[in-house]
């Protein structure tokens, strides 16, 4: 637990390791983070909401009308995109093909 | 006798087939090798009376493995906490003063009618479970003699089917060849790169490998799962057990012609566009995709997660190997519906092309919704192509 702001210290999610250092336990930096948060802004678009880094280790989920949640993982994402939004994530979906391969 | 070793987590094997099919049989020749030496055996039983643990006394391993009997109800569904209770009471006595042999590895043999990926998700999803035991292979028995049955009527032998890393088609000795090939046929049409052993009575761990897996072997495990695949062509490999190494051969051809060379091989093919198996309920097929070019690991990530939150529960295995931008060495990502293991590094290409594989199983939508979907998000500077 984080001594200041008592957040429980949660399972690493399998997409936080950096794979492209060779041990397997290093995970993302604050570069390759913030470059998720960038790719992630895009595909958010079209529900309405948007990430942003958070203390290093969490990120924070903003709906266009106020909402604010703390995520921990892209499977924690997902979930709250769906509630805040009220669309189901598809990545098949024709909405978040064409944000996805729009320019940033 | 093999040395005993302390892995720092427990591989935990699953057993599973519908009723009938073999498994007491199979896992009777498996306890007599020394990779199973020390190994404890969980037998699930539906009824309140089980049988099946009687049946395995006198393995010439006997002394050094344990026998759990988990009676009273399908380990899937009804008993989950008694199996996770199970498995952390071995921990324990074996920590402790007990006479419970050290065993390495833990195997559980469902019943007929399990799911076994509610089994994986326990080791999986448990808290205390996830630091003391790993999932290792998973091997599902299919009757020679009522297989293809099974699989038309019941949605479970299917799921059975579609989620393992061994394929053992049982009783193919009083079976006719070309009825087991039949079987073969729509076996690989639902899992298409999981091994498939006949069984002539004769099937053994020389044989399945059941002892390894990515942890333990990732190069050859890899291996069993992609062969000499490569995209666009449709090829196979077939595996040979010789003194403990495997060799490859190309064997490339299509799934209904190939005969079967013997009792102790075991083969991979690599299909996609043909009749996957399900009348009733879910529809089981194997996409597998390709990528030349490296992917982006960040887009990667992202796209998969998305995947599995939407299409998880349909999904029951993903496996790849995977070519990242930034990495020499490839990457293998693997899972059982949503749940994707942590990601692990090979030393080297298995069989030196350097390119991604993909493959998913389960009830999936159409492929190329899933190629056009990858492409959209720019994962890879190339194009991510269905393997033909």
């Amino acid at each position: 637990m984080c001594g200041l702001c008592g957040i429980l210290n949660s399972e690493v999610h399998w997409a936080d390791h950096d794979v492209a250092v060779g041990s397997p336990e290093t995970l993302l930096g604050r570069r390759e983070r913030s470059r998720r948060v960038q790719f992630l802004n895009r595909l958010l678009r079209p529900y309405a909401c948007s990430l942003s880094e958070w203390q290093g280790s969490s990120f924070v989920l903003s709906s266009f009308t106020g909402k604010a949640e703390i995520i921990n993982s892209l499977s924690e994402l997902w979930l709250h995109v769906e509630k805040f939004s009220g669309i189901p994530v598809d990545p098949l979906g024709d909405d978040i093909v064409r944000a996805s391969s729009s320019p940033s | 006798m093999t040395q005993l070793k302390s892995p720092s987590r427990y591989p935990v094997n699953v057993l599973t087939g519908f009723l009938g099919s073999g498994k007491t049989t199979l896992l009777r020749r498996l306890l007599q090798s020394d990779a199973m030496a020390h190994c404890a055996v969980l037998i699930n039983e539906f009824g309140s009376v089980g049988l099946d643990h009687l049946l395995l006394e006198h393995t010439e391993h006997e002394q050094d493995q344990e026998m759990v009997l988990l009676p009273n109800g399908c380990v899937c569904c009804a008993i989950r906490g008694d199996f996770e209770q199970a498995l952390l009471r071995l921990l324990e006595r074996r920590s402790g003063q007990s006479a419970l042999p050290a065993f390495d590895r833990v195997l559980i043999e469902t019943t007929g009618v399990a799911d076994p990926a509610p089994v994986i998700n326990t080791i999986l999803m448990s808290p205390v479970l996830q630091h003391h035991f790993r999932v290792g292979t998973l091997v599902t028995v299919v009757d020679a003699l009522h297989g293809e049955q099974h699989l038309r009527e019941q949605d479970v032998s299917r799921k059975q089917v579609a989620v393992a890393d061994r394929l053992v088609i049982s009783k193919a000795d009083i079976v006719p060849d070309h009825q087991v090939a039949q079987l073969e046929a729509q076996l690989q049409a639902i899992n298409s790169i999981a091994p498939i052993v006949r069984s002539y009575d004769d099937a053994d761990e020389e044989v399945l490998k059941v002892s390894r897996d990515v942890m333990l072997d990732g190069e050859r495990e890899v291996l069993s799962w992609f062969g000499k695949s490569a995209g666009g062509v449709l090829r196979g490999a077939r595996l040979r057990a010789q003194d403990d190494d495997v060799r490859v051969e190309e064997a490339v051809g299509n799934m209904a012609g190939q005969p079967f060379s013997g009792n102790t091989t075991m083969r991979t093919n690599h299909y996609v566009d043909i009749a996957a198996v399900g009348t009733h309920e879910r529809t089981y097929s194997t996409v597998s995709l390709t990528c030349a070019a490296p992917l982006d690991w960040i887009a990667f990530g992202v796209w998969l997660s998305m995947f599995l939150h939407r299409y998880g529960p349909q999904i029951l295995r993903v496996k790849g190997l995977l070519n990242i931008e930034g990495s020499e060495t490839p990457i293998v990502v693997h899972g059982v519906h949503a749940t994707i293991y942590p990601p692990s590094h090979l030393k080297a290409w298995p069989s030196g092309e350097r390119n991604t594989r993909l493959v998913l199983i389960g009830d999936l939508p159409p492929a190329n919704r899933i190629v056009e979907s990858l492409n959209a998000f720019s994962v890879s500077e190339g194009e991510f192509q269905i393997a033909r």
